[in-house]
Order: C-alpha cells, then sequence, then structure tokens
C-alpha cells in the first residue's frame, strides 16, 4: 500500500550567518519515514535536532537539499496546481505558539474559515454550519466565533489553531509541539479529544514532541531523531522499548509522578 | 543579608472591566523559609505567576494590588525594596528575559553590588557554565534556552540575596534540560540555604523539588501542605484534578474518589 506520506532520504542543511564563506550547517540527513493512513506516530527528540524542520519539509514548506517527500506517491516538487490543492487540504499542520499562528485582527469565525475558502468547494452559506462544528470538535463554546485571539486565553487559542487544522477534514494532522506547553489537565484533554477524532475519522496524526510521555500515550510508534538522524523506532505497545543513547536520555528524563517515586 | 523568613500575607490584586473591579488573586499567603522548596502549583489562568509579581511589586500594566503585605523576619517591608536584596528572580522565558546586544558578561556587570570577575567565574562555576572562559563574552543568541537558563540563575545567585522565585522556570526547556535546570536548582537550595519558591503548572516539577506545595484556583490557595501529603491525600477538587491529568500523562490508572 502506498504510504499517505513518506519522506526518502531527506537532507537538509541551513546556511550560516555572516559575510564570511562558511559552510552550511547540515541539520538533517537521510531522513526515511513513512505514515499510514490513520495511523499515529511521534517523532521525537531534544532540541535542536532537526524534528520541526522534518515537520516544515512534511508540509512542504521548505524544500529539501536531497531526496524527496511523497504524497500519496507523488513526489510533491511534482505536484501541479490542483494537487497542491488537494495535498494542502489533506495534510494540516498545528504550530507550537497559538498566538504567533493566528492573526490577532481576525476573529474566530474568520480564522476558522479561511482554509474552508482556499482549499475546499464549500459553498459560503455551509461555512458557518461547519465553524459551529469545528469549534464543538475542540470543546469551545459557540460565541468564540466572535472574539479575538487576544481575548481568549493560549489553551484556548492552541485550540482554534487545532480547529483550523482540522477544517478541511485533513487525511494527516501535524502537531509540532502544539500540546507541550500546555498545562496537564488540557493536554490530556486535547490527546482525548484527538483520540476520539481518530476513531471516528481515520485522521492520521505526527506528533511531534520532546516529551515522551505524551508521545507515550497517543502513538502507534515512536520515531527518535538525534542530531538529524533517526537514532531509533520502536511500537509504543505492549511496552515502548527504545535502546539508543539518545533515547534513553529522553526517558530517563521525565520528571517522577511522585515524590521519590520513578 | 541573612534573612530567614519570608512571608506574603494577605496578597490581592485586581483589574477591572469599566468601573467594575475583577479580582484576580484573593487573600494569598505565602511562607518561605531559606533551605526549603515551596512550590505554588495551579492550572494556566489561576493567578499563580500574578501572585509572585504581587510579591516582587512588578505588576503589568491594567493590574493593581488592593491589599497585603510583606514580612520579611517578622518586619514589614516594602516590596520595591526587596529585589535584588533579599529576592531574586528567575523568568519563564530565558530568551526574552536578556539583551540581545548585550553580552551575559554585561548583564553580570549590571547586578546589584557590581560583582568582580572572580564573583562572576564563581557564580558561572556555580550553574554549570564554568568549563568554558568565553561564556561571559557570548551573546543570548549564541547560547542554548538551557544555557540561558543557567545564565540567568548565575545572575540570580551573583545578588547574594536569600530567596530566589523561579517562575516556571523549565516550561520553554526540553525535559532533559529541564531536569537538568531542576537538578541544579536542588543543589543550589542544598548547598546555599536558598529559600525557592517555584511557581509551576506542571507536578512532575513539584514532585522533583518542591518540600511544601501550595495549590491556587481562581486567585485563591486552596491546599498548603508537605508535598508527600499533597500526593498521597490531595483534600480539593482542584488538586484532585491537576493530580488526576498528572497521573494520566504518567499512565498510572487514576483511583476511583469516593
Amino acid at each position: 500500500m502506498t504510504a499517505l506520506l513518506a519522506a526518502q532520504g531527506l537532507g537538509k542543511a541551513y546556511a550560516q550567518g555572516g559575510w564570511r564563506r562558511v559552510p552550511p550547517r547540515p541539520v538533517l540527513a537521510g531522513i526515511d519515514l513513512a505514515i499510514a493512513a490513520g495511523e499515529c506516530v511521534a517523532l521525537i527528540g531534544r532540541s535542536g535536532s532537526g524534528k520541526s524542520t522534518l515537520a516544515r519539509l512534511l508540509m512542504g514548506l521548505e524544500a529539501p537539499d536531497e531526496g524527496t517527500v511523497l504524497f500519496r506517491g507523488a513526489p510533491l516538487a511534482g505536484l501541479d496546481r490542483g494537487g497542491l490543492t488537494t495535498f494542502r487540504a489533506a495534510i494540516q499542520m498545528v504550530l507550537q505558539d497559538p498566538l504567533s499562528a493566528v492573526n490577532p485582527r481576525h476573529r474566530v469565525g474568520r480564522i476558522l474559515a479561511e482554509p474552508l475558502r482556499h482549499l475546499t468547494d464549500l459553498p459560503p452559506a455551509s461555512r458557518a454550519a461547519r465553524v459551529a462544528k469545528l469549534l464543538e470538535m475542540v470543546g469551545l463554546d459557540p460565541e468564540a466565533e466572535s472574539r479575538l485571539p487576544g481575548q481568549l486565553s493560549g489553551g484556548q487559542v492552541q485550540r482554534i489553531g487545532l480547529a483550523r487544522a482540522l477544517a478541511t477534514r485533513p487525511a494527516l494532522v501535524i502537531l509540532d509541539e502544539a500540546v507541550s506547553n500546555l498545562d496537564a489537565p488540557r493536554q490530556v484533554d486535547i490527546l482525548d479529544r484527538l483520540a476520539d477524532l481518530r476513531r471516528r475519522h481515520g485522521t492520521a496524526f505526527l506528533l511531534v514532541t520532546h516529551d515522551i510521555r505524551l508521545a507515550r500515550r497517543f502513538a502507534d510508534r515512536v520515531v527518535v531523531l538525534s542530531e538529524g538522524r533517526i537514532v531509533d523506532a520502536a511500537p509504543c505497545r505492549p511496552g515502548l522499548a527504545l535502546s539508543h543513547p539518545a533515547a534513553r536520555e529522553l526517558l530517563d528524563a521525565v520528571l517522577p509522578s511522585g515524590p521519590g517515586g520513578p | 543579608m541573612s534573612a530567614r523568613v519570608l512571608r506574603a500575607e494577605g496578597l490581592s490584586v485586581e483589574t477591572w472591566r469599566g468601573r467594575e473591579p475583577v479580582p484576580l488573586v484573593r487573600d494569598v499567603g505565602l511562607e518561605l523559609r531559606t533551605g526549603e522548596v515551596l512550590a505554588l502549583v495551579g492550572a494556566s489562568g489561576s493567578g499563580k505567576s500574578l501572585a509572585c509579581a504581587a510579591l516582587l511589586d512588578l505588576l503589568p500594566p491594567g493590574t493593581r494590588r488592593t491589599g497585603g503585605q510583606i514580612v520579611l523576619d517578622g518586619t514589614e517591608t516594602e516590596p520595591a525594596g526587596l529585589r535584588g536584596r533579599a529576592v531574586a528572580s528567575v523568568l519563564q522565558a530565558p530568551r526574552t528575559a536578556f539583551n540581545p546586544l548585550r553580552t551575559i558578561g554585561d548583564h553580570a556587570a549590571e547586578t546589584p553590588g557590581k560583582p568582580g570577575r572572580a564573583a562572576m567565574a564563581e557564580a558561572f562555576a556555580a550553574v554549570g557554565l564554568g568549563d568554558d572562559p568565553r561564556v561571559p563574552e557570548l551573546y543570548p543568541f549564541q547560547m542554548s534556552g538551557g544555557m540561558l537558563q543557567r545564565a540567568m540563575i548565575a545572575l540570580a545567585l551573583l545578588s547574594r540575596a536569600p530567596f530566589l522565585i523561579a517562575d516556571e522556570p523549565t516550561t520553554d526547556l526540553d525535559l532533559v534540560a529541564q531536569r537538568r535546570i531542576l537538578d541544579l536548582l536542588a543543589g543550589l537550595v542544598r548547598a546555599r540555604g536558598l529559600g525557592l519558591l517555584v511557581v509551576t503548572h506542571d507536578l512532575g516539577v513539584v514532585a522533583r523539588l518542591a518540600d511544601r506545595v501550595a495549590v491556587i484556583e481562581a486567585g485563591r490557595i486552596v491546599e498548603t501542605g508537605p508535598v508527600a501529603s499533597l500526593f498521597a491525600d490531595p483534600r480539593q477538587p482542584a488538586t484532585r484534578a491537576l493530580l488526576a491529568a498528572h497521573r494520566a500523562l504518567h499512565e498510572i490508572p487514576v483511583e476511583v474518589v469516593a
């Protein structure tokens, strides 16, 4: 079966600043990763391991220096206008910093209707109903529609970002540290809502995080990124068995669940 | 200054909507003792950061303190006079807390008391930045989040204040960096007898670091006690909700509360 989204031999290097000729700094090398329809994969690693760069390449926000990203078997670079619209509707992303990901001058209703306007052929009359449905899916009041992002809490704006990503009924949602900075009750609430969505609509997820607890709770399998390479991968069930030192470091860093306990 | 006990009594903060006052922090009391870690825990928006800001007289515009006093070793003290003398603080987002145009050494030279080279070297060594002699010459953008947070703790140590307030000191860091910063703070409390107030929403941080815990909900302290009894026998719904979510993340089945 063709994977929904696949990376083949992806490599990326960023130019180093300054006027001296410094060779570009490689941030990703030889990345092979395939996400099947309905699958939930966690991409874990420390800050600076290349997680967000990989997410951006998979979204087509940046072009890789090496390798290709395949959407349902077709290289991203070769998609025509129609193909790109389908791709953008099918693959959506939620970013880490919710307030910087929305236009502060737009009301929530407009923010949520934007992907509907650009990426779907939903008639304008039906958009309002879809917006109301989206707010319900992420557990927000219908009145939130007329609010500005600044009038909502950080956790609420994060849920707006999530609702916007779900607007086009995507096949895959990439969550780039989208739940890491919420408090524990909100993390559990959002993960439970996403799991429910998965059950009902078969949406696939790529959870990008440094928190192995979130990965273990939510994903089918875990892929560990360290210094720009995939160093370890394992299914989450029955038990998460990771052996690479970078993965052990993340596991060992999990804070104790109780005083004096593990 | 060798104060022993810093007490905030009846701290209240409000904002206003039109003429209508809206209370944000209500009658909060906190007691910090040297050599001990007090954790102030609450969900987002519970008022924990505002309570700290009121303690230091650093309330943001649009809010005002309506009551409360700060007592240092039994003497009532002006909050503004505490900063940098009795209390040092470590902020949440190290990247925005530093001036991007000044080096770390410049920042250190600005701390009260005009520390000399030796004092700086000692403080950087205490936070684990002593191995690299270039650290004082680095600009914030040349350092990782974990290094910046260490540098901020070093600046706090330079003030020689006996109390340290750390507002979500590890929220922006990855788990590995978080663990190391928490180990560092625990070590400093032991070695220097600091009194630490750590503000957090993460009960993992509380379990790792705290001796006593105060739980805040809707601007009010609802429960205070030793860390062990709070985890073993939470009395308030707010505490139980935080614990239930915390344990759900650790995959420990939640006990049915009768």
